[in-house]
């Protein structure tokens, strides 16, 4: 559980495009995150901490989140990642993109399937 | 794209602190879920950092943190390394920033290769300039290029109220001579067409230094008159600094103020012409135009421009140094193997490092470490010590620079020829120290690399590794670097002993207690003979009667300041069909020449003040002259002629022998003494002149007085380069110390670099040796022995290094022969039997310095712990 960081492949850039989504409901901390992952996904996408943590270094870097230092629910600091205007037009672009991608590949299976 | 940079570069200036926060937001993470639900945080840590920083300049830093430790620990072998490198890549430097500003880097022009020299080549097959009217005719062939000026660069004096008059360098240019350069005034105006009008209102351009040393930089001296050889100018304009077209000119005149300019006849080529093709125009199309405009020329004018051709090139080819020349081929190769000799030495002490870490990388080797990765590693270590050699080597370039602007007079070099590191310098820099790496750092590293690990690991030895690999590296890097020391040598040897010679050179003269001082006369007030012949007399009378001054003279130039040549005809003697004329120089002087400058003549009489005026043709000869065409009875009264090269010899003066002279030096570079004619002053009064003015000892300075006398004569006469002679000589012979100090340096680095990689070497063989030597020591060797142990082994790369040095000397001499030079200087060749024996001698001597501490260590070695020593 969660230890194995790649317990479930995601296509590349797919993690990052989740996380964004997850940002959209408003500023949560890398905890919470994996959290409304795990739940929003019924438990099927339980993201390891070695994946999560870079890939939201790698949207820091890109300036699509920011980071604040905050307190948690149960009064820790904690940091908090924030969906910046750059990231919200990101996400819209890479949703389409993702939508094409999955139109695609179910496109591609039912060929297979037909054939 | 930069935004996104700058993120990462903030990230690693703040990297500690990240990478603390990253650990304290997992902590909090963990803290939230099961202990073992958690992954790795340290992965996490490291996958984090390689998205900020990408993996491999991790893996640089890495190596190169290593690198720095290991430098800082061994800091005796840094010091080495680093001053081997710096004197190689600092020599190296210097001479291809001298041979840049000379040969490669050229005019400052915009769109400078646009821009032509036009001249002409006679019917002698002599390169010339052109006159006013075949200028004039270029012009108006090459109509298609987008501007052709014309230039003449004469002496003048610069007078205005209120200041002492000063001897100026003007140059005359038609008026779009900047237009064409692409420059404009720095205030105020260019010249207009209207400027270069005959009879218009006299105006000139002023360089931004004579504007700034004389007039203090003063904005509204535009518009106002000063008197350019007494003529009352306007001031139009001044151009930028260090703008001073086409070599060290103070002041620019429109063309039509050159005196007599549009008068002048077809034969007076004085004007150089440059031009600047337009858009579209080639060099060939010119060069069709001009070759067809020269051929019209020689039919319509054939009595002066029969057989002459006009030719076309690049400004710069016309102006920059040939790369081709002998002595510039000499100059970079000098460069080329003090820096393979830094090489050479790096690697020989990069190889003795290696030796005794082969165990340490046969380890890491053996703990997985790829070859490449191992190399990587050693080729970071050097890239750091070329990284610093080459810090090092341009602080000793900038010193050696500095050492040869301090000695080369003003106004002597073209004002776009800068010895300065600059852009280019510091290409040069790192092109070199990547050059080296390459070239000390390449070897060890593929030859640690190839290591076999389980040999060396199994001899259990920490020094015995691929010893006789080692060895043979070793042994042809000394090899080559002995050969390269001994060329280095040579050249030294025979430096010194040219040095020497030029000491004695002046041996006739005595320079002390005499003052000099340049005269020039302006052209329009001094312009008969007459004039200037009664000017020199009244103001040597004027001198003469300082107090304390008990000689003056005047000549044309000094003591080994060169003198003119003249081809010799001898009365009564007629040459073989196809004997050349003899070459004598000639100097003009005035009477008490001989005593001013402290040599006294041998024989026959001084010249008098009738010497030189019709029916008294009389001339001085040197010794030489004497040795070389009268060696046999006395050569007083003896007559011989100057003969013109255009006009037959018996229509040259007959001038008669009156006095013979020591020999005085005119030419440093010449081999042997010439022959030389001294003329009479009266004869043909020069426009400038240097005077000799002799004072008794321990007098006051008497140069205001010289100043004061010059000044009552004639009030805008400039007296300029006043110094006493001792000074003037050693200025006219700044590009000789230029060479001394470069011949100094170069061969002083040369030296020690050889006594250092000599040194590394012998001392490696010695260490290697130790356990070997401890044994010996144990089974009662004597220490004799052992001394001999290593001395043989000095002995050893001394022959060797003497057999490849001659070899080299003598290669280096075909070499420079070959590109159409010759080494010899004042008669001696590099390969000349006492030249090489005293280099073999020096190169003995390096070589005993370099292995006496070995030696010294090898004897006292302490059996016990030498046998410890695995």
């Amino acid at each position: 559980m969660g230890r194995d960081d790649d317990a479930i492949d995601l296509l590349p850039g797919t993690l990052e495009l989740l996380i964004l989504k997850t940002l959209l409901a408003g500023q949560q901390h890398g905890y919470g995150i994996a959290q409304r992952l795990r739940v929003w996904s019924d438990d099927v996408l339980q993201v390891g901490e070695s994946s999560l943590y870079p890939a939201l270094q790698r949207l820091l870097q890109k300036a699509w989140v920011k980071a604040e230092w905050g307190a948690s629910e149960n009064n820790r600091r904690a940091r908090f990642y924030t969906l910046t205007a750059a990231g919200r037009k990101q996400l819209g672009n890479e949703r389409q993109e993702f939508d094409r991608l999955i139109v695609a590949i179910h496109k591609v299976l039912r060929a297979g399937s037909e054939a | 794209m930069i935004a996104e940079f700058l993120r990462r570069i903030r990230y690693i200036v703040t990297l500690r602190q990240r990478e603390a926060e990253l650990a304290e937001e997992m902590e909090f993470h963990r803290s939230m879920t099961a202990p073992a639900a958690f992954g790795s945080s340290a992965l996490a840590q490291n996958r984090s950092r390689d998205v900020w920083i990408p993996p491999w300049l991790q893996d640089v830093v890495h190596d190169l943190r290593f690198a720095a430790r290991l430098l800082v620990k061994e800091r005796g072998f840094t010091l080495v390394a680093v001053t081997v490198l710096a004197v190689g890549i600092g020599i190296a430097m210097l001479q291809l920033v001298l041979i840049d500003a000379v040969c490669i880097r050229g005019l400052p022009i915009p769109g400078v290769d646009r821009v032509l020299f036009l001249g002409g080549r006679d019917s002698h097959d002599r390169d010339v300039t052109l006159s006013f009217r075949e200028f004039d005719d270029v012009r108006q062939t090459l109509t298609d290029a987008s501007g052709v000026a014309a230039f003449a660069s004469a002496p003048a004096v610069l007078g205005d109220e209120g200041r002492a008059p000063d001897r100026v360098l003007v140059t005359y240019v038609s008026a779009p001579m900047f237009e064409l350069l692409q420059e404009r005034p720095l205030v105020g105006r260019d010249f207009e067409s209207g400027d270069d009008r005959v009879g218009a209102t006299p105006v000139a351009i002023l360089t931004a230094g004579v504007w700034r040393s004389r007039y203090g930089g003063d904005r509204s001296l535009v518009g106002r008159a000063v008197r350019i050889n007494g003529t009352p100018t306007t001031i139009v304009g001044i151009m930028r600094d260090r703008f001073r077209f086409p070599n060290v000119t103070d002041v620019w005149l429109p063309l039509s103020a050159m005196p007599g300019i549009t008068t002048e006849r077809r034969l007076a080529r004085s004007l150089s012409v440059i031009a600047r093709m337009s858009g579209r125009g080639t060099l060939t199309e010119i060069r069709t135009a001009l070759a067809a405009e020269a051929d019209r020329l020689s039919r319509t004018y054939p009595a002066t421009n029969a057989g002459m051709t006009l030719t076309a090139m690049r400004i710069n080819d016309r102006y920059n140094g040939r790369l081709t020349d002998s002595v510039w081929i000499a100059f970079a190769g000098v460069g080329c193997v003090v820096l393979l000799i830094a090489c050479a030495n790096a690697a020989a002490l990069l190889l003795m490092r290696a030796a005794r870490r082969g165990h340490e990388i046969a380890v890491r080797a053996s703990l997985g470490a790829s070859r490449g990765r191992i190399a990587r590693q050693l080729l970071v270590e050097s890239a750091l010590l070329a990284a610093l050699g080459g810090g090092a080597g341009a602080t000793l370039s900038a010193l050696g620079l500095r050492a040869i602007n301090s000695i080369i007079p003003d106004n002597t070099l073209a004002y776009w020829v800068t010895f300065a590191l600059d852009v280019r310098g510091l290409g040069f820099l790192i092109a070199m120290s990547a050059a080296t790496v390459l070239l000390f750092g390449f070897a060890p590293a593929l030859h640690l690399a190839r290591t076999d690990v389980s040999s060396v690991i199994k001899s259990g030895s920490r020094t015995g590794f691929a010893t006789m690999r080692g060895q043979r590296w070793t042994t042809i890097c000394l090899t080559v670097e002995c050969g390269l020391t001994m060329v280095m040598l040579a050249g030294l040897t025979l430096g010194v002993r040219s040095v020497r010679e030029n000491g004695r050179k002046f041996f006739v003269v005595n320079p002390a207690n005499v003052l000099t001082t340049w005269v020039t006369l302006p052209a329009d007030r001094y312009r008969s003979a007459d004039a200037r012949r009664s000017f020199y007399r009244v103001l040597q009378e004027r001198i003469a009667n300082i107090p304390n001054v008990s000689t003056v003279a005047m000549a044309t130039t000094l003591p080994l300041g060169g003198a003119a040549p003249r081809t010799l005809a001898i009365d009564g003697r007629t040459l073989r069909s196809n004997e050349a004329p003899p070459t004598v120089w000639t100097v003009t002087i005035s009477p008490q020449y001989f005593a001013a400058v402290g040599a006294p003549l041998a024989r026959g009489r001084d010249f008098d003040d009738r010497d030189g005026l019709p029916g008294y043709e009389s001339a001085i000869v040197n010794q030489r002259f004497v040795d070389l065409f009268f060696p046999a009875g006395d050569p007083i009264g003896r007559r011989f002629r100057l003969p013109d090269p255009n006009v037959p010899p018996s229509e040259a003066a007959s001038l008669t022998i009156v006095g013979v002279a020591p020999t005085i030096r005119q030419r440093a570079t010449s081999a042997d003494a010439d022959p030389i004619v001294y003329l009479p002053l009266s004869g043909a009064p020069p426009v400038s002149a240097v005077m000799f003015v002799r004072s008794l000892p321990d007098s006051r300075p008497i140069a205001p007085l010289v100043r004061e006398a010059a000044r009552a004569l004639d009030r805008e006469l400039p007296l300029y380069r006043t110094m006493p002679m001792n000074d003037a000589l050693d200025v006219s012979q700044w590009n000789a110390r230029v060479s001394n100090v470069l011949l100094y340096g170069i061969a002083f680095a040369a030296i020690a670099l050889a006594t250092i990689g000599l040194y590394a070497v012998i001392a490696h063989a010695v260490l290697e040796r130790t356990r070997e030597i401890g044994i010996r020591v144990a089974l009662g060797a004597r220490r004799a022995r052992l001394v001999g142990l290593v001395a043989g082994r000095a002995v050893l790369h001394l022959l060797l290094g003497t057999g490849a040095g001659i070899g080299c000397v003598f290669g280096f001499e075909r070499l420079i022969a070959a590109g159409g030079g010759q080494t010899a200087t004042l008669g001696h060749q590099l390969t000349d039997p006492l030249t090489l024996t005293a280099s073999a001698v020096l190169l003995a001597i390096v070589t005993i310095a370099a292995s006496i501490v070995p030696a010294w260590n090898a004897a006292r070695v302490d059996p016990v712990a030498a046998l410890r020593f695995d």
